[in-house]
């Protein structure tokens, strides 16, 4: 049996930092894929991981649980992601992708995983234009999108995350996706139309 | 069900969050209605593409460079787990208060004023006047702020009792506001156990 992310916490609160370490590598690639998407830029969400698990381990005595861990430290993360792009530099926003050398360290990893059914290359284009079309929308559908598709939460936990009423969950998830669809869908054919 | 119901449930059913009972007459609608069969199939496609870029995107293992800062920096508080301690404090506070301030009902019941009250506070108070004290002087002078505080809880007691017999209904409902904000503090303290049982999904 695994050591619960709840006794984690408390041997953590009662001096045991080592305890916090297991929570560390059980969660920090949640949160960095998070946050990577939500800013979109590599070394961006590297800072921002490391800085969304200082605050964790900071403010763990006001851990409450009735949330687990895992939508706790989520909620730190979007805060800080939305926080980031709030008070980012203009020059920061990524107009051009291609030109963006931060964010190679994924396609690379991408170029190496294959989506059936599609081409490798195919793929990486593929996700590109996806991971694109997340990226502009604007920050609280952007964290609905990630939440549900990419950290597959249900409703309940994207409320605990983000603090709003199941029906707001909804709404953007609902706003979100008309947009998604109309990048994605609309005005080019789709990736496996393309792809037989 | 209508078409416009139907865009509407239509997100709730992808993401598994629709009641059984509406989730036949989705798919009902669905069979039935051309342009809903093609609104259903379009939002699928979208699903589709969500789950081929669900990838993670990490390609570096961060944990180490996350717990160097951690190790760098002081424990945090536990503040949280001092609930017991807490919650025995409160009841010795409370009891304390109780005696004192049925000491203070009595005082004001007996004709003893407010005034008697604060004279006692001021005359219990003794400075030492040197430095160079000794040790009598020393427990006289602990001893006097002791039975200072012990009065001046029981001046507050007769202000109280005296506000309770003036107006008694504003009174004893900032009373009770003030036990039960007592309360939701100390048992938004003991949450923690009672959820442990409960706890299986990744997140
Ligand atoms: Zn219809």
């Amino acid at each position: 049996m695994n050591v619960s992310d709840y006794e984690l916490i408390e041997r953590c609160l009662s001096g045991d930092k080592n305890a916090f370490r297991p929570l560390v590598e059980q969660y920090q690639r949640y949160v960095f894929d998070t946050v990577f998407r939500m800013v979109y830029n590599y070394e961006t969400a590297k800072d921002l991981t490391q800085e969304v698990f200082m605050k964790a381990f900071a403010k763990l005595h006001t851990f409450n649980p009735k949330y687990t861990f895992g939508v706790w430290i989520h909620r730190i993360a979007i805060h800080s992601a939305i926080d980031f792009l709030r008070r980012r530099k203009p020059e920061y926003l990524i107009l051009d992708n291609d030109s963006d050398p931060d964010a190679l360290p994924m396609r690379e990893q991408i170029a190496d995983t294959s989506f059936s059914p599609y081409s490798k290359v195919a793929s990486s284009e593929a996700f590109k234009r996806i991971q694109k079309a997340v990226y502009e929308l604007e920050p609280k559908l952007k964290a609905v999108v990630i939440l549900r598709h990419f950290r597959e939460m249900n409703y309940d936990q994207i409320s605990d995350v983000l603090k709003i009423p199941l029906g707001t969950v909804k709404n953007r998830l609902f706003r979100a996706r008309e947009k998604l669809q109309e990048v994605l869908l609309q005005h080019q054919p789709s990736v496996g139309d393309t792809v037989s | 069900m209508k078409c416009r119901k139907f865009k509407y449930w239509l997100d709730e059913y992808l993401d598994g969050e629709l009641p059984d009972t509406v989730e036949r007459d989705l798919i009902e609608h669905k069979n039935s209605c051309e342009s809903c069969r093609l609104v259903f199939e379009k939002r699928l496609k979208l699903f589709a593409m969500m789950k081929s870029a669900k990838n993670d995107c990490i390609s570096q293992d961060l944990a180490d460079q996350i717990m160097e800062t951690i190790t760098a920096y002081p424990m945090p508080e536990k503040i949280r787990y001092h609930g017991k301690a807490i919650l025995v404090a409160t009841t010795f506070a409370l009891a304390v208060f109780g005696l004192l301030f049925f000491t203070g009902i009595n005082n004001v019941m007996n004709g003893t004023s407010i005034y008697d009250s604060a004279q006692k506070v001021i005359s219990s108070v003794h400075f030492p006047e040197e430095m160079n004290r000794n040790w009598g002087e020393m427990q006289g002078f602990f001893m006097g702020w002791i039975s200072a505080s012990i009065a001046l809880l029981q001046f507050v007691a007769s202000i109280v009792s005296v506000l309770i017999l003036e107006y008694p209904h504003i009174t004893l409902m900032v009373l009770g506001l003030l036990v039960m904000a007592g309360i939701q503090i100390v048992s938004g303290k003991s949450r923690f156990r009672k959820s442990q049982a409960g706890y299986n999904s990744k997140f």
